[in-house]
């Protein structure tokens, strides 16, 4: 879920940037993403991508251990029964 | 979940550094020229009845955030599609305040290091501070509060000392009419940074008196505006109107100004420090709003969502423009209209129409006005 929830959010702000940069620049929602995506991604962004993967890694770890933690309280539950 | 409390104070020094934030970095009312301080001084009382509005909305249903307050007004499906919408401007936000703070460290302190690194560090900060919860970001509010007083205070006496203020700069009051502090006033003062106060609709459930927040949040409003008037009559008495025009950080300047006997010099780390501690309460209090959102929509909690969250604010910071001339474009020319206007006013003076509404149908039918309570008693009729 937290997962979903990161790539939801990442993708609705991508979206809402380009929608922005489009407007003001005079160019198609396309153009905008593409322009994201191929030009404003210089050099230095490769700091910001690593943080992005670790969120991205802390992510599907808290899933894991969610997901982990709820089989066991349901295994628990059945010994019980 | 656990809740989590706040104390009057704390409230207050949230509401204070929430509100200098970024306004104090980027300056704000500089459309109105010498008459800023009038225009800012309009706004308080606007920004005063703007916090009242969201305490009377919070008001109708205690102990509710803004997002169970959507559920409430238009259903579970659609209060999760708005929420998100929320979600996606408070992070927005969140990721300009931090830009703004990039760019102050980039272009005028440190000019070598890089604007990405400056916004992971702070964003992992926020993100470190928001996972030990609010309680942890208040109480370092309040801490750091009586500095930043502290700070201001020397920064004055400094520039008086110093031979920089000429009181004749501020005349002539009001030479272009009203106008030009109308002008500032809609929407760029009304909804920065007065109506991004929306985001503490999460946040005042939290206050440990809620009968006595609301004043507390008065004084926060009243106290935040007597600073940032004052800094704005500080910078114009300094710089001048023109100066202010120029400078993309009128208050660092203006600390630059400061020149006592060769020696009291560039005292720019007093400035850098009220500027950062607004910074990071803003962009934290934004990244709460919208962790808070997540808590709502997903089920588990805040926390799980804090980390990962900072590091995306901290990367749309650096994406959402390509340099602050087209950040600042940006703020001016579209985000007012198409994110605040909406999202701080629209869709809370709808849901206070449609809130009244319901509570009124819900005292003709006899069942009180706590629709909670009365969905429960519904399905479990014998309790």
């Amino acid at each position: 879920m937290i997962t979903l929830s990161y790539f939801l959010t990442f993708s609705s702000l991508w979206v809402l940037t380009a929608l922005f940069d489009s407007a003001l620049y005079h160019y198609s929602i396309w153009e905008g993403l593409k322009y994201l995506l191929f030009n404003e991604i210089s050099m230095d962004m490769v700091y910001l991508i690593s943080g992005l993967l670790i969120g991205l890694a802390f992510c599907i770890v808290t899933d894991i251990r969610l997901y982990r933690n709820k089989k066991k309280g349901n295994q628990a539950k059945g010994n019980k029964n | 979940m656990l809740k989590e409390n706040i104390s009057l104070t704390q409230l207050e020094a949230l509401l204070l550094n929430f509100l200098l934030g970024s306004a104090i970095v980027i300056g704000i009312g500089t459309d109105a020229k010498n008459d800023a301080w009038i225009a800012i001084l309009i706004a308080t009382l606007i920004g005063g009845g703007t916090i009242l509005f969201y305490w009377f909305l919070m008001n109708r249903l205690p102990g509710k955030t803004l997002y169970e307050l959507l559920e409430f007004c238009f259903g579970r499906k659609f209060a999760i599609l708005l929420s998100h919408g929320y979600i996606v401007y408070f992070l927005y936000n969140s990721g300009r305040v931090i830009r703004d703070f990039g760019e102050l460290m980039a272009s005028a302190l440190m000019p070598n290091t890089p604007i990405e690194i400056i916004s992971l560090t702070i964003c992992f900060v926020i993100g470190y501070i928001l996972y030990l919860g609010l309680e942890v970001l208040a109480r370092t509010s309040e801490i750091f509060t009586p500095y930043l007083f502290g700070f201001i205070f020397l920064l004055t006496i400094f520039l008086l000392v110093s031979g920089q203020i000429e009181m004749t700069r501020l005349l002539p009051v009001l030479g272009e009419g009203f106008k030009p502090i109308l002008k500032s006033l809609f929407p760029g003062l009304l909804t920065f940074p007065f109506g991004e106060l929306i985001v503490f609709t999460v946040i005042f459930l939290n206050v440990t008196d809620t009968k006595k927040g609301q004043k507390a949040s008065l004084i926060g409003v009243g106290v935040a505006s007597f600073l940032l008037i004052f800094s704005s009559i500080l910078m114009i008495v300094t710089l001048g109107v023109d100066g202010i025009l120029r400078s993309n950080f009128p208050l660092l300047s203006t600390a630059r100004e400061v020149a006592i006997g060769n020696f009291i010099e560039r005292i720019d780390a007093i400035v850098v420090f009220i500027m950062m501690l607004g910074i990071l309460v803003k962009g934290s209090v934004f990244l709460y709003g919208a962790l808070k959102g997540l808590e709502y929509i997903y089920k588990k909690p805040f926390r799980y969502f804090s980390i990962p969250f900072a590091m995306l604010v901290a990367f749309y910071s650096v994406l959402i423009s390509v340099n602050f001339a087209d950040h600042l474009q940006e703020g001016l020319k579209l985000v007012p209209y198409f994110l605040h206007l909406p999202f701080q006013f629209g869709i809370p003076a709808v849901m206070l129409v449609i809130l009244l509404w319901k509570q009124r149908k819900g005292k003709k039918n006899k069942t009180g006005w706590n629709y909670g309570s009365n969905q429960k008693a519904k399905k479990n009729p014998g309790t």
